[in-house]
């Protein structure tokens, strides 16, 4: 007898669909995975026959052979098993053909035949309510997450032999759990807030700026000087997060296994990861099957690096290609992976080897130019600002709170939406260098000083088009309706240079 | 052109009797006449903040077109800024080096040390082959105060490896300036220490022609006047230190936009630059 169900295994963020056969035929009693399984896959005839025994099910003696199809793609991880344990139930005539119809299951079973939650729910239902099969039953502890994806219909599968009686229809499904109360959050360790901070007044535009049209910031300055004060609070300062980019920080985060099981991500990311980092760590990989790495945990949010000039820098230099291209594709011998990676990328770093303040810091030129020269030219010409920062005098006076800073990033942010709206764009930095001059153009005096202002600097095309860009931001902040001269002077002051 | 010169023969340039004068002293460059001029050693710190990099070179420049020859030991900091001053007035300067003639330290200098040999003279006490050490460099530095008649210090730190020059040159009887700085510059506290110790105060760069007996040109060269009302106001807001864009705007109170299109035209005027996070002008 054949029987089969739908279920789907992760690649990358993304579900990707498996159908799993199950054929019982007559013969010496043997158990057969085939089609690429992972080693918990070939184990899981273990958990199978346990689990069927302690339900009170029957694991036929008989020759069985589970097939995963399509049989070219490794599935990788123990997500499988309650698909294969209830196709087994089909082919061994103790479910009813009609029962089977069209049915979707993720689950990891126990040996007492519980069901198992598994990682990246959003991702596999989603690629079956895609694929059509809207009806899924998942994992108890995975169903509120599973509810989330627009139009499928979830049900919950507690222990194999509830979901036994269920399927036969001699017992209701069990009720969905119900959603968290409060939307979960991403809680900071302390109250941070801008006003917080002292003096540092450039410093705090260049941040609004970062915040409002996602330019990647670089912060060089002695330590004590508030960088890293100024630079964890950006997370204070990140427009909200709309509900379709919510959901897909979520479905990443729930693949790589550290969603809050309750519930949406509604607030941005923020990721800091330590400079021991390693490639892999920061851009995604590992085996058998990639993980998503902390540049695209920082998807739709911020990536913060401190201390960039102790990561080591091929380390950094991995960054250059997803900064530009805001995806990374993890190739391995077997194939290709794209992860999102549309991060901000807000940086800080000493001037120095010694980082001590400037009256004390006895490092010379030359040991000051060896440690920046650390930060390959490439890397640094992406940063749209980079910004030397000195330690601000202890009477300064505070400025703007987070709140009111962020009403001006969200009001610069829906501006920017407006204009860039019916192109694939959605910030002035991501607008490439061929849609400038259509999108964000300069006027008259505005196209005058922005031309004075790269021979001054010795902008490259590159450069420029960079000011032009963080120009637009400012206007935007300022809710002026293009950018003026003023606001390219300030840009061209804030992209700064790096010596 | 390699040039030698023997302690006795009659173009040794040390005419003194010297206690501790090379046996011979090898040199490199297009202009052996450069020790026909009178010397003058500008020497410093190689930390230099920008207001001395420029004091340097502008000391260098007036001293140069007034026919002195400027000697310095082709350092980063001070001493490239002199030589550079020297080479700009289209003077002649003589770097003296602690390597053999073949080895070019710091290798930053490489450009320099081409321009230094096509217009002046590259010197040592070292065969070829000899390589930069610590323990060269003081001794070298006896040979730059030897070479002088005046020796001028722009800036230097307490500490700093200028000090040796100095002593050398009080012990050869040599006349020592000091540029002073301020307080705050850690840069110029060496300076300062020297004007208590009995230096003369650098305050006019024609001081130095004075002291080698000539009279001639005096003044520091006036700083291009701003037209420009609001570079104006910047440059009031200095006062004369550097500056924090943040501070400027907190004095001029003309708004960040403004201070910072008077910074870029200071700066391409050469009025104004930025170093080490804040903003110095000229």
């Amino acid at each position: 007898m054949l029987a089969s169900v739908r279920s789907s295994v992760l690649e990358g963020v993304d579900g990707r669909v498996v159908t799993v056969e199950v054929h019982v035929a007559r013969g010496l009693p043997s158990y057969t995975v085939v089609g690429l399984p992972d080693t918990s896959g070939r184990e899981s005839r273990e958990r199978v026959r346990a689990a069927l025994l302690s339900s009170e099910l029957a694991f036929p003696q008989a020759r069985i052979t589970v097939n995963l199809a399509p049989a070219g793609v490794r599935k990788v991880g123990a997500g499988l098993e309650l698909a294969v344990a209830v196709a087994l139930l089909g082919a061994s005539e103790q479910l009813p053909p009609c029962a089977l119809e069209d049915l979707a299951l993720l689950g990891e079973l126990g040996l007492d035949g519980r069901v198992r939650p598994v990682v990246g729910v959003l991702g596999l239902v989603d690629a079956l309510v895609r694929a059509g099969h809207c009806a899924v039953v998942v994992p108890e502890k995975n169903a509120f997450e599973a509810t989330l994806v627009p139009g499928a219909e979830v049900r919950v599968a507690r222990s194999v032999g509830e979901l036994h009686a269920c399927l036969k229809g001699e017992l209701p499904w069990p009720p969905l759990p119900e959603g968290p109360r409060a939307a979960a959050t991403i809680a900071a360790d302390e109250p941070c807030d801008l006003a917080d901070v002292r003096g540092l007044s450039l410093a705090r535009d260049a941040l609004a700026a970062a915040a409002a049209g996602s330019h990647h910031l670089l912060m060089i300055g002695p330590p004590g000087a508030g960088k890293t004060m100024l630079a964890r609070r950006i997370e204070t300062i990140m427009p909200a997060l709309p509900p379709a980019q919510a959901l897909e920080v979520t479905k990443i985060h729930s693949a790589a296994g550290i969603a809050p099981h309750t519930g949406l991500c509604t607030a941005r990311p923020f990721r800091a990861p330590h400079h021991s980092a390693s490639a892999a760590a920061l851009i995604g990989g590992g085996s058998p099957r990639p993980r998503p790495g902390e540049i695209t945990l920082a998807h739709h949010g911020t990536l913060f690096l401190d201390e960039l000039g102790e990561f080591p820098p091929m380390v950094l230099d991995a960054l250059r290609q997803p900064l530009e291209e805001r995806v990374v594709r993890v190739s391995r011998a077997w194939g290709t992976i794209e992860f999102p990676a549309g991060f901000l990328l807000v940086a800080c770093c000493n001037p120095c080897p010694c980082g001590r303040p400037d009256p004390q810091c006895q490092c010379s030129d030359t040991q000051r130019a060896r440690y920046l020269r650390r930060l390959s030219a490439p890397l640094l010409d992406r940063f749209d600002v980079r910004l030397e920062v000195t330690a601000a005098d202890a009477d300064a006076p505070t400025g703007e709170p987070s709140s009111v800073v962020r009403e001006r990033v969200q009001a610069a942010v829906a501006r920017q939406e407006a204009r860039l709206a019916g192109t694939p764009w959605r910030r002035n930095a991501h607008v490439p260098a061929g849609a400038l001059a259509g999108l964000l153009p300069l006027a008259g005096g505005a196209e005058r000083t922005w031309h004075a202002v790269c021979r001054t600097r010795r902008l490259t095309g590159r450069g420029a088009a960079r000011v032009r860009r963080l120009a637009w931001t400012l206007a935007d902040l300022e809710g002026a309706p293009a950018a003026t001269a003023d606001h390219v002077e300030l840009a061209a002051l804030l992209r700064g240079d790096v010596r | 052109m390699r040039h030698s010169w023997y302690l006795g023969s009659s173009d040794y340039p040390i005419a003194e009797d010297l206690p501790d004068r090379p046996r011979v002293l090898r040199g490199e460059g297009a202009r052996p006449d450069a020790f026909a001029a009178p010397r003058v050693a500008i020497v410093g710190t190689r930390s230099a903040s920008p207001h001395g990099l420029a004091d340097a070179h502008e000391t260098a420049a007036f001293l140069a077109s007034a026919g002195i020859t400027i000697v310095s030991g082709l350092a980063i900091g001070i001493d490239g800024a002199a030589h550079r001053g020297a080479l700009d007035a289209g003077g002649l300067t003589v770097g003296v080096v602690a390597t053999g003639l073949d080895v070019e330290y710091p290798r930053r200098h490489r450009a320099l040390y081409r321009r230094v040999r096509a217009n002046g003279l590259v010197v040592t006490e070292h065969r070829d082959g000899v390589l930069p050490r610590p323990e060269r460099f003081p001794p070298r530095n006896r040979i730059i105060a030897a070479l002088a008649q005046v020796v001028v210090v722009i800036e230097m730190t307490i500490t700093g490896g200028a000090r040796h020059t100095v002593d050398y040159a009080l012990k050869y009887g040599r006349d020592v300036f000091a540029l002073p700085g301020s307080r705050r510059n850690p840069a110029a506290a060496g300076c300062n220490v020297l004007i208590a110790e009995g230096a003369q105060p650098l305050v006019d760069p024609g001081d130095v022609l004075v002291a080698l007996g000539r009279g001639g040109a005096t003044g520091w060269r006036e700083p291009p006047e701003a037209c420009d009302p609001d570079e104006r106001r910047v440059l009031r807001a200095f006062g004369g230190d550097a500056a924090t864009v943040d501070q400027l705007v907190e004095r001029t109170k003309i708004g960040t936009a403004r201070v910072a299109a008077a910074l870029r035209r200071m700066e391409l005027s050469g009025r104004a630059e930025p170093h080490r996070g804040r903003w110095w002008p000229r």
